[in-house]
């Protein structure tokens, strides 16, 4: 919008100088105007004038010569004189007292126009008695033709004029006057058709400054122009040519005023402009100017407003999208119609950045949602295959024949490691651990299967090797992944300790005996379970003594990698199993699992890891848990040293 | 993981790292998977070099057994170091996959003789 203003500003300026150049072009011109009509004028009535002027010098000669010597010659003369110049009002021979007859005292003969009709009187009468008038008495005491002032001629022509009166002689001596009339109607009407176009105005003063024509009547005779406008006044009556910004003689305005000479100043031709009514022009042309101005300026800021709007209002459009898009919403659609082009190209990338942002965001969601489907799926299998374990301990807290404890310390990514205790019966206790190959979520599932069919098929009271048989086959079917589970499975008769174990492909569990001894405990070995449908599996038995243990685990123990990538080992495993065999089985659990953490220490652990213990007490119960006493690391520390 | 491939009449040898765990086992598996997709019917894993395998490791050889007999081929599993021998010993692989001492016996089991 600010655009406007410079424009508006070069718009008031040019008016400013336009205006000011116009006003001094207009006083030029007037003051031109008025000097030029005033000279032109000027020189139109002297012209007229200077033509009637040779007719009383003509009179004046006629007389002269002396060949009219009767008063009829003369008075016809005359008339002929005044009847054959039609400009003239009227003509007069007036002789100096008894100059043209002894009987005459005063000798007047005038003729003068009368509604048409050439008039005649003697003007040599008492009433009018000539030698009075200065049209008489200059002439003859200054010797020389003069035009007069302006007069009523009471008596004679009975109307306002000018006379020009010139001397003649007879023997060298004056003789008389010979005069011919101007009537001031006659130059008011010559003065009146300075047609000044609608402003200006003339007027003509006598020599001695009396107003001859005004187009104000009161003024004729009445007034001198010394007396309204001194200034003027002096100059017009110094028979000056030139021009004046002045007081109008009539009225307080101001007017450019130019005068000439008439008759070596005998007269003075004024042109009056006065300058409201020139300036009105200028004022006109100003205000035309103006006008012009304001629709230009009105066009332009119209314009300016269009183009502003549709470059400013698709910006800010394209802003408030920005924001949107900023704060998030990328479905947003942006309207490039109305645009300039410019502005257009801007909206349409900005439409395209927004889409392939809108794309990326997409992918990175998509990604992001599986992914964390995934680690979801993940977490919820792993804590799935978790809560299928029996974590509650004691297991069997009313029954004081054994003891089992178990402990899973599961890795980050779900394995398949499981273990399970149950009663079969009132007798029997199952205890069993498993690994099944590989991770994930398949991994997860086919433990999860293959825990419930095991004990299943257990509980159903089958012979032990029936069962594993069973699950075998029934793995098998599901197996298609190239999975299959490891498995030891051990049958308690808490009765008499006797132990029925089978092992499908898994490391033999350690035997820790009451009487301190220690080792792995074979025999009972098959293939793992989902290798192959109908194998059989072999059952081992082993008779126990009250206070021995059993202890199951995975390869996620002897597997596990120390910082230096060296594997824990069954030897470790072994030295451990050794300090802590005669600890409650909780504490025999925990000791490997603390042992294995200390080994692997900030090694990422890449397995479950899976630890049982099983103690049979026997039917008295003859070890009381509590009484033990040894702590578990201290002796590690001695067997490693 | 490297894997050495050695292509002998129809038969082909694959030789492996002395590393199967968790980390090698997805190559191992997608390179044997792939060979079968491609025709191969006859495959010897070599596993001369080998003296580390777990269960992610033993779930290939599983699978790609099954995978080929499926599609009546043979997967001939030969050289197996003693440590190796008795994990497959003990998850029962020795009873239902074919192995053999060495490259000779394997190529006999395939049906195919030894280059003289």
């Amino acid at each position: 919008m600010w655009v406007g203003l410079p424009a508006a500003l070069l718009f008031a300026a040019v008016v400013t100088s336009a205006s000011l150049r116009s006003f001094r072009r207009f006083s030029e011109e007037t003051q031109a105007r008025a000097q030029v009509a005033a000279r032109h004028h000027a020189a139109e009535l002297e012209a007229m004038l200077r033509q009637v002027e040779k007719i009383p010098d003509m009179v004046g000669l006629e007389m002269e010569t002396g060949a009219l010597d009767t008063t009829e010659a003369v008075e016809s003369y005359l008339r002929r004189v005044v009847e054959a110049n039609p400009e003239i009002y009227g003509s007069a021979i007036a002789f100096k007292p008894f100059g043209f007859s002894p009987e005459i005292r005063d000798y007047g003969p005038y003729w003068y126009r009368h509604k048409g009709e050439a008039e005649f009187v003697q003007l040599g009468t008492p009433d009018y008695n000539y030698p009075q008038w200065d049209w008489y008495r200059r002439p003859r005491d200054e010797g020389q033709a003069i035009w007069t002032e302006p007069f009523f001629d009471d008596g004679g022509g009975n109307v306002v004029m000018i006379t020009r009166a010139v001397p003649f002689r007879r023997h060298d001596q004056f003789w008389g006057i010979a005069t011919i009339d101007m009537p001031v109607s006659k130059l008011t009407a010559t003065v009146q058709r300075i047609a000044m176009g609608q402003r200006g105005y003339g007027f003509l003063v006598s020599r001695e400054g009396r107003f001859i024509t005004h187009p104000n009547p009161e003024m004729i005779m009445n007034r001198m122009v010394q007396d309204v406008n001194p200034q003027l006044g002096a100059r017009m009556a110094n028979g000056e040519d030139g021009w004046m910004l002045t007081r109008e003689p009539d009225g307080g305005r101001e007017a450019w005023v130019a005068f000439s000479p008439i008759l070596d100043g005998a007269l003075s031709l004024a042109v009056v402009f006065p300058r409201e009514e020139v300036l009105a022009d200028a004022n006109r042309l100003l205000a035309e100017l103006l006008a012009l101005g304001l629709v230009g300026l009105a066009l332009l800021f119209t314009a300016i407003v269009l183009v502003a709007r549709s470059v400013a209002r698709p910006i800010g459009k394209l802003a408030t999208a920005a924001q949107e898009v900023a704060g998030g919403n990328l479905d947003l659609q942006i309207d490039s119609r109305g645009a300039t082009s410019e502005v257009r190209h801007l909206m349409d990338a900005f439409g395209r950045m927004t889409r392939d942002l809108q794309m990326r965001m997409q992918e990175l969601r998509y990604t992001t949602t599986i992914k964390e489907r995934l680690e979801g799926e993940m977490s919820a299998a792993r804590s799935i295959q978790m809560s299928l374990l029996p974590k509650t301990f004691p297991a069997f807290p009313d029954r004081s024949e054994f003891d089992v404890h178990a402990v899973v310390r599961p890795a980050r990514e779900v394995g398949g490691d499981f273990y399970d205790f149950f009663l079969i019966d009132e007798r029997r206790l199952c205890v069993l651990i498993g690994d099944v190959a590989g991770k994930g979520v398949p991994a997860a599932l086919f433990m999860a299967v293959s825990k419930a069919l095991i004990k299943a098929n257990v509980m159903s009271g089958v012979p032990l090797s029936v069962a594993v048989g069973h699950v075998n086959d029934e793995l098998c079917e599901e197996a298609d992944a190239g999975m299959f589970v490891t498995l030891l499975a051990a049958v308690l008769d808490t009765a008499t300790g006797e132990l029925e174990y089978a092992n499908a492909g898994h490391l033999s569990p350690f035997l820790l005996g009451a009487d301190g001894s220690l080792g792995p405990l074979d025999g009972g070995h098959s293939p793992a379970l989902a290798l192959t449908k109908r194998l059989h599996f072999a059952t081992a038995r082993h008779q126990l003594t009250p206070g021995d243990s059993l202890f199951l685990f995975t390869d996620g123990v002897t597997e596990a990698l120390s910082a230096s990538r060296e594997f824990y080992t069954p030897q470790r495993l072994q030295i451990v199993l050794r300090d802590v065999c005669a600890l409650p089985v909780q504490r025999i659990t925990r000791s490997v699992i603390q042992d294995v953490r200390t080994f692997a220490a900030d090694e990422a652990q890449a397995d479950d890891i899976s630890v049982l213990a099983l103690r049979w007490i026997g039917a008295t119960g003859l070890i009381n848990d509590d009484t033990a006493t040894t702590p578990a690391t201290q002796p590690l520390t001695r067997s490693l040293s | 993981m490297q894997i050495n491939e050695q292509k002998q009449g129809d038969v082909m040898i694959v030789a492996i790292d002395d590393h199967l765990d968790t980390i090698a086992a997805p190559a191992f598996e997608q390179r044997l998977l792939g060979l079968i997709d491609g025709g191969e019917r006859k495959l010897i894993v070599d596993c001369s070099a080998l003296q580390y395998v777990n269960s992610a490791g033993l779930k290939v050889f599983l699978l790609t057994a099954k995978k080929i007999e499926t599609l009546g081929g043979q997967l001939v599993i030969c050289s197996l170091a003693a440590s190796v021998l008795m994990i497959f010993e003990m998850i029962g692989f020795t009873r239902i996959m074919k192995i053999a001492p060495n490259r000779e016996e394997a190529l006999l089991a395939l049906g195919s003789s030894a280059p003289a």
